[in-house]
């Protein structure tokens, strides 16, 4: 069986990886002259930025990710962050079990209930986040924790997400615990896989870009470089891109139902810091900046990712569709100075990276569920697209390898 | 080296690339004439074509 893997993304490289352990013969094209696409190292004076991802796996080495890598016989450690978020509200930063005293008697029974009701899981419908709260409670700093939650988490506002889909985040989050820092970071993965497929035989090719999905008797020609013959394709180049180059083979509703999916999108600053900013390896989350979701500190947990003594500070914040960019950066900056009164003293910026459009944080937002199998028998797709009910981030692209996985299982 | 505006999300990977420092990526990137001798290689780390040789 010949497996074609269409971008060396996250998830083209884990369904990739899988198949090649599975006895397929693998090849993966990638456009770019690297592999790991938004989920690898970008090394920058001594740093090591991200192409994407803040470093961070949401449910370090106990989640989808890690036990795929883990299967895989892919070597990398997570080191689980300690603690896993803080909360900074009124200048104090407060453990997510902390934050009911922070409200009148009145509220914090209701915040508990909350807590409680996140824990067991109700809600049903297309109900988002934010109106089922509302039905709980009246309190703004309550759907700021929540915004900024699923604005780091998802680049959503809590409107913007469905309450079922929170309510089995936090499930998986009581279950499995918060997240991780991978040794190498984005990057430390993207190697480790790498390494698996080599060892595997598969074969990556990089710098050549799929033109063409088609079918001849019975099975898929791939036109790259030259024109080859696949058993199975699985597209790691979002659902548009694969209807684009798949438009002879899908069906025209298909290609009309993706191009109508909305991508995430975000801004990420990254900050070179002479001292500690955070001095945990958790997310502090930002409920009450004018921007700023979340930020990580990750050499606090792997101090290889800046030059020895330093720190790297990451900052992720929901970019609204429309929104001045220029603008939304100016209020990320001034988010940092205020929340980090010596902020001129010990921090540079070092970049700031927007992700929208054709390179978004997300493909599909979170809650989409988009199904891994297309129309087309032996057609799938992977990546921040395809993520099953419950998983957010690179466990929902590790789960949507998965369940891709299962789909080709049963049919080849 | 020239930078198509409405191709350019600002994601900032050119960025660490260029051997010249010429590059500053804010909302988009920008590329310092003056600086850029166009090597190209910004073109090939851009994930979304949206760098060209001039």
């Amino acid at each position: 069986m010949r497996a074609c893997i269409v971008g060396a993304g996250l998830g083209g490289l884990l369904a990739a990886a899988n198949l090649a352990r599975e006895g397929f013969k693998v090849e993966v094209f990638e456009k770019l002259p690297y592999p790991g696409g938004r989920f690898t190292n970008l090394p920058y004076r001594g740093y090591q930025l991200s192409t994407g991802a803040l470093h961070m796996i949401p449910h370090a080495e106990r989640g989808p990710l890690g036990k795929m890598l883990r299967q895989l016989g892919a070597g990398v450690e997570i080191i689980p962050s300690q603690p896993q978020a803080k909360f900074r509200i009124s200048g104090r930063d407060y453990e997510y079990e902390e934050l009911p005293s922070l409200f009148p008697l009145r509220d914090k029974l209701k915040v508990a209930k909350i807590i409680a009701m996140l824990k067991l899981g109700r809600a049903t419908g297309e109900e988002s986040y934010r109106s089922w709260l509302e039905k709980q409670i009246r309190n703004e700093l309550v759907f700021k924790i929540a915004d900024s939650f699923t604005g780091w988490s998802l680049s959503l506002k809590a409107s913007e997400v469905p309450a079922k889909e929170v309510i089995a985040q936090t499930k998986n989050i009581n279950k499995l615990g918060g997240p991780g820092i991978p040794a190498g970071g984005c990057g430390g993965v993207t190697k480790a896989l790498v390494d698996v497929l080599q060892s595997e035989g598969a074969e990556l090719h990089l710098k050549q870009r799929v033109k063409a999905i088609k079918q001849k008797g019975g099975a898929f020609e791939v036109l790259a470089e030259e024109k080859r013959s696949y058993d199975i394709v699985v597209s790691n180049a979002g659902p548009k891109v694969t209807a684009e180059l798949a438009r002879t083979i899908l069906p025209e509703e298909y290609a009309r139902a993706v191009s109508r999916i909305k991508g995430a999108a975000g801004i990420k600053i990254s900050v070179a810091c002479k001292k500690p900013m955070l001095g945990h390896s958790g997310v502090l989350f930002t409920p009450e900046a004018e921007r700023i979701n979340g930020i990580n500190e990750v050499t606090n947990a792997v101090p290889e990712l800046a030059p020895p003594g330093e720190h790297l500070l990451m900052s992720h914040q929901r970019l609204a569709e429309g929104a001045d960019v220029k603008r939304e950066i100016e209020l990320g900056l001034r988010d940092l100075r205020e929340l980090f009164p010596d902020f001129k003293k010990y921090c540079r910026v070092l970049a700031v990276q927007v992700y929208r459009n054709s390179w978004p944080v997300n493909r599909a937002p979170s809650g989409t569920h988009l199904s891994p199998a297309t129309p087309v028998k032996g057609l799938y797709i992977v990546g921040d697209a395809v993520k099953p009910e419950g998983w957010m981030e690179t466990d929902g692209i590790a789960a949507g390898v998965e369940e891709a996985l299962r789909h080709i299982k049963a049919s080849y | 080296m020239l930078v198509h505006e409405e191709q350019c999300v600002g994601c900032g990977a050119c960025m660490p690339f260029c051997p010249k420092e010429a590059i500053s990526v804010y909302g988009i990137a920008e590329i310092d004439p003056e600086r850029c001798v166009n090597c190209g290689l910004c073109a090939a780390y851009c994930p979304n074509d949206a760098i060209e040789g001039d």
